[in-house]
């Protein structure tokens, strides 16, 4: 080990400045959008509800401890938008995650070229829609008032009178996780393509010598080669659990649904940032990233023990 | 080899001097917000200087530069009905009498998110106009921000700046009642009657009511819908009988988006005192007393008189089903609709909408009110502001007698002259050519902004509508003010509840009342759309007995009565419910 790092002396320059900045502009980055801001987790200890200025009442306010944590525990809504929270990301991950990676092996059996692209830009096209467009163009679809999907289903003689999909609070979930995975998995499945590209042909060439059909290649190839990658993914994804998205779910938030879809972010927002309570506020937050980081630290165990794999 | 050696050490240098840059940005804004900040105290300070040297400022400063004034509106609905500062007649005429020129900010949501980041971020916009006294959270932070110096009062300001003779402008009863306990007033409402501006005995025009379509109330041979059962019948029938409008299906009751608002509209229809009997605030779940008008509404819904629709809906939608002629009867302020109600009118003649008298089951007469007194928004002056002179200046302006008529009428000789009764006649060439070019008064700046509108002075101005004519007859079937008179005599002013923005409690009632808040959205709009009678009743039992376990109802009733009797005490009366009042002999 020594005596490499002595051949490699003689070659290169003992310091790489270049690249060490380089590497500093990325850790100056952190430092400043991720560590210093941490400071302000303080402000979940302390009693700055309704404050006008936050960074003078930071130092002349005393700790009160544990109490805007136990506020939120104990309000009328935890419940509520806890559950919604949980139910959503689990359903995400059942349902929203597996689809790119099934929809990443389908595209990778599209040997025509051209085919293959135009899949492609079509299903990411809808990515770059933003949730406020898209959720109102999911709105005008379902609405029971001359909406697309009713009046279809009506003509088709499916059903007799329009479904309440929006005014229904039940169909809430079903709607969330359908439009997403319809505007996130062309997008979601780019990495898995990036994968799959990388995988050693002569894997395949082993495997057509041994007799293997495209379902059995892609199954038995395929999948196994990219399993670390979607472990990184998936651990990522976990800890992302109570993270629903504010954008899609407030646009499709009613006064009818929100039984269902009141979750942590909205609640944040609704209750935290406009009634200017941001201890209340920030404990929330705090209280989700500590959730985030016991879920991606067994998630890591778990994976470690069961695939080898983990995230770190 | 060594040359590219150079070149691939030239290129990581550049790659990352532009991370370096990069990643600097962020702070290089903020030391220029400070420049901006440093050279505003200036500002500050050299307008203060000019207004010691010379007696006349506003003068001096209508030929120097114009200062540029920021205006945030934490109103979603509000827009600013011109060109753009600047581009039109009557902005340019005042950044030339007042030296200033204003951007206008208007919130993107009604979260208040925007205006809390701004505060506490120490960027606060030279003007602000917040939400009514009705809303707890804007009161609430006007007082906060006034006790950290953040505002300046209108009394201040009015008495450095404003002559002896425009300082009646600000109407004294008004600035009273705004008053915080340093008895200095920190926010000017708009819309507010003045008692100095409402003629003895004459009745004020509702602000919101119930309407519903002639044409179509004719076809069904004028069926009676003063009372309850006999309102939703018509109802049904117009969507049964008539069917369609222009091959679109009629909705028989249209509310605001989400619902909202129907429960006061039809529980004013329906006469729900304000106080008991023996005038203290009372919880109306609690003794039942909404109970009748929940059950209309919830009746309506299953009867399939309110489309399901109506509760996912935003604002456009609603606009632009009352445009295209699908609705019978409307629950709603018919200003907030009046675009709507003229693309209607201008395809067809015949379909406009009247009043109609909504009644409980016991025959009660309605008791509606305006927003009297209350005010529509408050508009706060922040203690940043680059230009307080010329600022209170204009506002004078815009306060006293020539501005408000100016701002409203346009140029005399040009849009309007005076009748010999003193009330003013809209010349017909303008009449004609606004009439052509709907855009016409946004491109001349009339009524850009309503923000100081005082609608109880302006209104007796009004001439008489000559009907023979048919811009005056367009306007009589579609402007609110002549669509509502005749519920003048149900109108009332209202409950003037007194808040007290001193008081300790605010903030926790501010807390409970969010709770309840967030409870009875819910609620409310799952006892409405109950599928069943059965379903209703059981949905309000069980409102009834979870209520309690919400929020703090005691403490709010008790904080609710306090204000409730401090208005009443502010104002010399018993009974603020006017039924009760009268029976009293006040």
């Amino acid at each position: 080990m020594i005596k490499t790092l002595g051949v490699r002396k003689k070659n290169r320059r003992r310091f790489n400045w270049q690249i060490f900045l380089m590497a500093m502009a990325g850790v100056l980055f952190l430092a400043i959008f991720a560590y210093v801001p941490m400071f302000g987790i303080v402000i979940a200890f302390k009693d700055l509800d309704y404050t006008m200025n936050v960074m003078a009442d930071l130092q002349s306010k005393p700790f009160v401890g544990l109490d805007n944590f136990i506020k939120f525990i104990q309000d009328a809504q935890f419940k509520t938008v806890m559950t919604n929270t949980l139910m959503l990301g689990v359903l995400e991950l059942v349902i929203t995650f597996p689809i790119p990676i099934f929809f990443a092996l389908l595209l990778n059996e599209i040997r025509n070229n051209f085919g293959r692209r135009l899949v492609q830009t079509c299903t990411y096209f809808p990515h770059f829609i933003s949730w406020v467009v898209f959720g109102g163009i999911v709105t005008a679809f379902l609405s029971t008032d001359g909406g697309f999907i009713n009046s279809a289903l009506m003509g088709l003689g499916l059903i007799r009178s329009p479904v309440q999909f929006l005014s229904n609070a039940d169909y809430f979930y079903a709607i969330v996780i359908i439009s997403s995975v319809i505007k996130g998995t062309g997008w979601g499945s780019v990495v898995y393509v990036a994968a799959i590209a990388g995988v050693d042909q002569e894997i395949y060439d082993a495997a057509r010598v041994d007799g293997a059909n495209r379902l059995q290649m892609a199954l038995r190839v395929t999948l196994p080669c990219i399993a670390p990658t979607i472990t990184v993914l998936l651990l990522l994804a976990i800890s992302g659990i109570l993270g629903s998205g504010f954008d899609r779910i407030y646009m499709l938030q009613n006064p009818l649904n929100l039984t269902r879809s009141e979750v942590l972010d909205t609640y944040i927002y609704k209750v935290g940032i406009s009634q200017r309570r941001f201890s209340f506020t920030t404990a929330v937050g705090v209280f989700r990233s500590i959730v985030a980081v016991i879920l991606l630290e067994a998630g890591n165990i778990t994976s470690k023990k069961l695939t080898g794999n983990g995230l770190f | 080899m060594k040359k590219r050696g150079n070149a691939t050490k030239i290129l990581a240098l550049v790659m990352v001097l532009i991370l370096a840059l990069g990643s600097l940005a962020g702070c290089g804004s903020s030391s220029s917000g400070n420049q901006s900040t440093s050279a505003e105290k200036e500002g500050t300070q050299e307008s203060s200087v000019s207004k010691e040297n010379s007696a006349e400022a506003s003068t001096d400063s209508g030929t120097a530069e114009p200062v540029k004034l920021t205006w945030f509106v934490d109103v979603p609905s509000f827009s600013f009905n011109s060109e753009g500062w600047g581009l039109d007649d009557m902005t340019k005429e005042l950044t030339e009498k007042f030296g200033i020129e204003i951007e206008f900010v208007t919130a993107a949501d009604d979260s208040g998110s925007q205006l809390a980041t701004l505060i506490s971020a120490e960027d606060v916009p030279d003007i602000i106009t917040l939400e009514g006294l009705w809303d707890t959270t804007s009161t609430n932070l006007i007082k906060q921000m006034a006790e950290s110096g953040m505002l300046y009062s209108y009394n201040d300001l009015i008495d450095q700046y404003v002559p002896e003779e425009e300082k009646a402008g600000f109407r004294a009863d008004i600035l009273a009642w705004y008053a915080l306990a340093d008895g200095k007033t920190y926010a000017y409402p708009n819309y507010a009657y003045s008692t100095d501006d409402v003629p003895e005995g004459k009745g004020l025009i509702p602000n919101r009511c119930i309407m519903v379509r002639a044409d179509m109330l004719e076809q069904l041979g004028n069926p009676d819908m003063s009372t309850p059962a006999g309102f939703l019948d018509a109802c049904e029938r117009a969507m049964t009988e008539i069917g369609t409008y222009d091959s679109l299906d009629v909705i028989g009751m249209q509310l605001y988006e989400e619902g909202n608002e129907a429960v006061d509209i039809v529980s004013a229809y329906f006469a729900v005192p304000w106080e008991t009997e023996d005038g203290q605030a009372y919880n109306s779940w609690l003794n039942g007393a909404n109970k009748e008008t929940y059950a209309f509404l919830n009746e309506a819904y299953r009867r399939g008189l309110i489309l399901d629709a109506n509760y996912t809906d935003g604002r456009d939608q609603v606009k632009e089903k009352i445009a295209s002629g699908r609705v019978f009867a409307l629950l709603a302020a018919p200003q907030d609709f009046a675009d709507s109600f003229r693309t209607l009118y201008e395809n067809d003649p015949n379909a406009y909408y009247v009043p109609v008298t909504l009644r409980n089951a016991a025959g009660d007469d309605p008791v509606l009110t305006d927003i009297s007194g209350w005010g529509y928004l408050q508009t706060c002056i922040s203690a940043n502001c680059k230009a307080p002179e010329q600022l209170i200046r204009m506002i004078s302006y815009l306060v006293n007698d020539e501005g408000a008529i100016h701002m409203n009428y346009g140029w005399e000789g040009e849009q309007w002259e005076w009748n010999e009764d003193g009330t003013i006649h809209v010349l017909d060439e303008f009449k004609e050519a606004s009439q052509e070019d709907p855009n016409l008064r946004k491109k001349l700046g009339l009524v850009c902004f309503d923000l100081f509108a005082n609608n109880a002075f302006l209104i007796q101005f009004n001439e008489p509508l000559d009907l023979t004519n048919e811009i005056d007859l367009e306007t009589y079937h579609t402007n609110d003010n002549y669509l509502k008179e005749e519920m003048a005599i149900y109108s009332h002013r209202p409950a003037q509840y007194k808040y007290d923005p001193q008081d300790e409690r605010a903030t926790k009632y501010n807390e409970e009342s969010v709770k309840s808040r967030s409870y009875m959205t819910i609620a409310q709009a799952e006892l409405l759309t109950a599928p069943t009678a059965e379903a209703f009743e059981a949905k309000y039992t069980e409102i009834q007995e979870t209520l309690p376990t919400i929020y703090d109802i005691d403490f709010c009733l008790e904080y609710t009565n306090d204000a409730l009797q401090a208005g009443k005490a502010q104002l010399g009366v018993k009974y603020f419910w006017p039924p009760y009042a009268e029976a009293a002999g006040e």
